[in-house]
């Protein structure tokens, strides 16, 4: 459905998007994770051909590039990117926004109450955004997607400013998007919430995907405990430590279960747990634990 | 799909302070401009022929000091004479005589003699007696079609009407320029303010230009007549007269011609129209161009009179004329005709002109936004501003 190929973004020394490749299907949602400033937000808009790279193919259906207007409307048809709050239209009400992206897309405003119902803004919709708190304004970007309900998401910091019963509620919207066979790409800082509905997750550093978790993937099990580093130290020293652990941002020792015996599991977990104070546990790595293990190790 | 579009570019235009202030203006201009037309004292033919009379009796003093030296003043003198009598003739037609068929005849046989001496040279009157030729040809124009016409030689009329030429004459130019450019300056600006809502919307690039350009185009034009209506009513009922019938002289083919009121109207409303759209399409480009709201208005007016300044520097700015065919109003009075020394500039020539213009900024429009696709990025990527 959507496939980049050596995709290059450079200013003058600064190397945004290096030869990246990538290429994703109908029906998956796919996080993209990064700190600030590593290229997101650039991969979304060279993705939407707000931005055209130094180098590099965006290839839609197939067969569709951004070559002419045509070829980029055919796609824009079939693609819609998050707005950005800030960006919204003071003087105008919700619905007004909601219409407008329902109208552009899918040429009815039949589906705009259901969504408005579903993500509960019924009592602030009406109004002019520029009365909206911040949260009802990521609402309403979110639901102006929704509107357009195209096959194409591209959503870069959807949740931003949402509290804990927004990101739920719209946590469950983009899975109800999932079932409908929509491709979806979301940017987010709420990590462990990309674990929800992602079924893939980028990492994004230096300008290429250095690593791609895939969340269907049957993972291995691994034992995990918050060590200091000269714990960590001094359990190097006095025990030999397989050499498939990690030992993350240095603060997190995970030691995989797959190729230890029961016996083996039975004493690590007995040696853990002289570490009185932390939390140990039992599972796969999630996506915060990658993201540590990128982008806090240095 | 571009209905809706275009219900929300109507729905932004309005709750955009600025075409509010556009709006407010444009309803009161006509209705304030003829309060202070009204205040201006509008002299009668008969002041007028009796005005004519105290020129003509200084003609007379310069003239009757050189006849006897050179024969050619001798002639013109003559033909002074008949003019002072057929002018002391109007007066008595005006009055007592009441006889508005014979002032018309009277006037037209002065307007011949005025000709002659013109084509005596005017021999032995000095500068500031010597009535222009235009102005000649201009009333001789309005006594034949008040002839064929026939209507009042003196009616209220005249004065509803002198005011709607003096207010469109007002409108036209630089004032209507400024108005279009204030209009049109954040035509596609106002998408970098909201770039990642509105960026990615599946509509061409010049549909939706000409959308922007129609909404805006509605919003000022009709703002405009209905202006123009306001004052019209307000006019007519104060002055209680209401009758565009009466002639209004409008430069064509080289000469004046005299129109009704009505047709003057239409001339330059149909004018205005082309200037507007021509004048929001300028503002597209310069958008495009130089993405400042401010630099819309400071280029635009620069461009409008760069004419002038190139006059003032000494250089002869004919190329540039077409810039000013923007005035309208100027147009149709032959003002610019005689400004550029062209006597090819009239109303159709200007249209013609506008047309093409319009159609060349269009163009230009288009093979920007084609050539964005086409463009190739070398050491930086490109990034696509509207």
């Amino acid at each position: 459905m959507l496939k980049l190929k050596d995709v290059s973004v450079a200013y003058k020394e600064k190397n945004v998007l290096n030869k990246l490749n990538l290429s994703a299907e109908k029906g998956e949602v796919i996080g993209v994770v990064a700190p600030n400033g590593t290229g997101k937000t650039t991969l979304f808009h060279v993705m939407a051909n707000f931005l055209k790279p130094n180098a590099g193919t965006v290839t839609f259906f197939d067969s569709i590039e951004y070559k002419t207007e045509k070829d980029e409307l055919t796609i824009h048809k079939q693609l819609v990117t998050f707005p950005d709050q800030g960006d919204l239209f003071d003087e105008l009400s919700g619905v007004d926004h909601l219409n407008l992206y329902a109208n552009l897309w899918k040429g009815t405003t039949k589906h705009v109450p259901d969504i408005i119902d579903r993500l509960q803004m019924t009592n602030y919709v009406k109004r002019k955004v520029k009365t909206y708190s911040l949260g009802m304004r990521q609402r309403l970007c979110f639901a102006m997607m929704a509107a357009a309900d195209t096959p194409i998401m591209l959503m870069d910091e959807v949740m931003n400013g949402l509290d804990v019963a927004n990101v739920a509620m719209i946590s469950n919207h983009l899975l109800q998007m999932k079932k409908e066979d929509k491709l979806i790409f979301i940017a987010s800082h709420l990590l462990e919430n990309l674990d929800l509905y992602a079924d893939r997750v980028l990492f994004l550093k230096d300008g290429v995907i250095v690593y791609q978790e895939d969340l269907h993937e049957a993972s291995v099990d691994y034992i995990k405990i918050e060590l200091k580093p000269d714990q960590y130290k001094t359990l190097c020293n006095d025990i030999e430590v397989p050499e498939e652990h990690h030992y993350i941002a240095k603060r997190l020792f995970c030691l995989p279960l797959s190729n230890l015996t029961p016996e083996e599991k039975a004493t690590w977990i007995e040696r853990l747990l002289l570490y009185k104070g932390k939390d140990l546990t039992i599972g796969p790595l999630g996506t915060v634990e990658f993201y540590e293990k990128y982008y806090h190790e240095e | 799909m571009f209905w809706k579009y275009t219900q929300f570019e109507t729905k932004l235009l309005w709750h955009n302070r600025k075409n509010l202030f556009i709006a407010l203006f444009l309803l009161l201009f006509y209705f304030i401009f003829f309060i202070y037309y009204n205040q201006g004292e509008q002299l009668t033919l008969k002041q007028q022929k009796y005005e004519e009379q105290g020129i003509m009796n200084a003609t007379f003093e310069y003239v009757d000091y050189l006849r006897d030296e050179v024969p050619k003043v001798e002639e013109v003198y003559q033909l002074l004479t008949e003019q002072s009598s057929l002018i002391n003739y109007q007066v008595f037609y005006l009055g007592v005589g009441d006889d508005q068929a014979q002032y018309i005849e009277n006037g037209l046989e002065l307007n011949q003699l005025r000709l002659k001496v013109h084509e005596l040279g005017n021999e032995g009157i000095p500068n500031h007696l010597i009535k222009p030729k235009d102005e000649i040809l201009k009333e001789d124009a309005i006594l034949h079609y008040i002839k064929k016409h026939q209507l009042p030689i003196e009616d209220d009329s005249f004065a509803t009407n002198d005011f709607f030429v003096k207010a469109q004459q007002a409108m036209s130019g630089l004032l209507l320029l400024v108005v279009a450019l204030i209009a049109g300056s954040e035509l596609l600006i106002y998408e970098q303010r909201h770039q990642s809502v509105v960026k990615g919307f599946p509509l061409p690039f010049m549909k939706k230009v000409n959308q922007k350009v129609a909404v805006h185009f509605v919003h000022v034009y009709s703002l405009l007549i209905v202006g123009f209506f306001i004052g019209t009513i307000y006019a007519a009922s104060t002055l209680q007269a209401s009758n565009f019938s009466f002639p209004v002289l409008i430069y064509v083919n080289e000469s004046y011609i005299a129109v009704s009121t009505l047709q003057y109207l239409l001339y330059v409303f149909l004018g205005f129209a082309i200037v507007l759209t021509l004048l929001l399409y300028v503002s597209v480009l310069l958008n495009m161009l130089f993405r400042n709201a401010f630099a819309n208005l400071l280029v635009g007016l620069g461009i409008f009179f760069l004419p002038d300044l190139l006059t003032a520097t000494g250089i002869s700015p004919k190329i540039l004329a077409p810039i000013k065919y923007m005035d309208i109003a100027k147009v149709l009075s032959g003002e610019l005709a005689i400004q550029f020394g062209n006597s090819t500039i009239d109303y159709w020539h200007a249209l013609t002109w506008l047309g093409g213009l319009l159609i060349l900024v269009v163009s230009i429009i288009y093979g920007m936004n084609r050539w964005t696709y086409h463009r190739q990025p070398k050491d930086m990527p490109l990034v696509k501003t509207f």
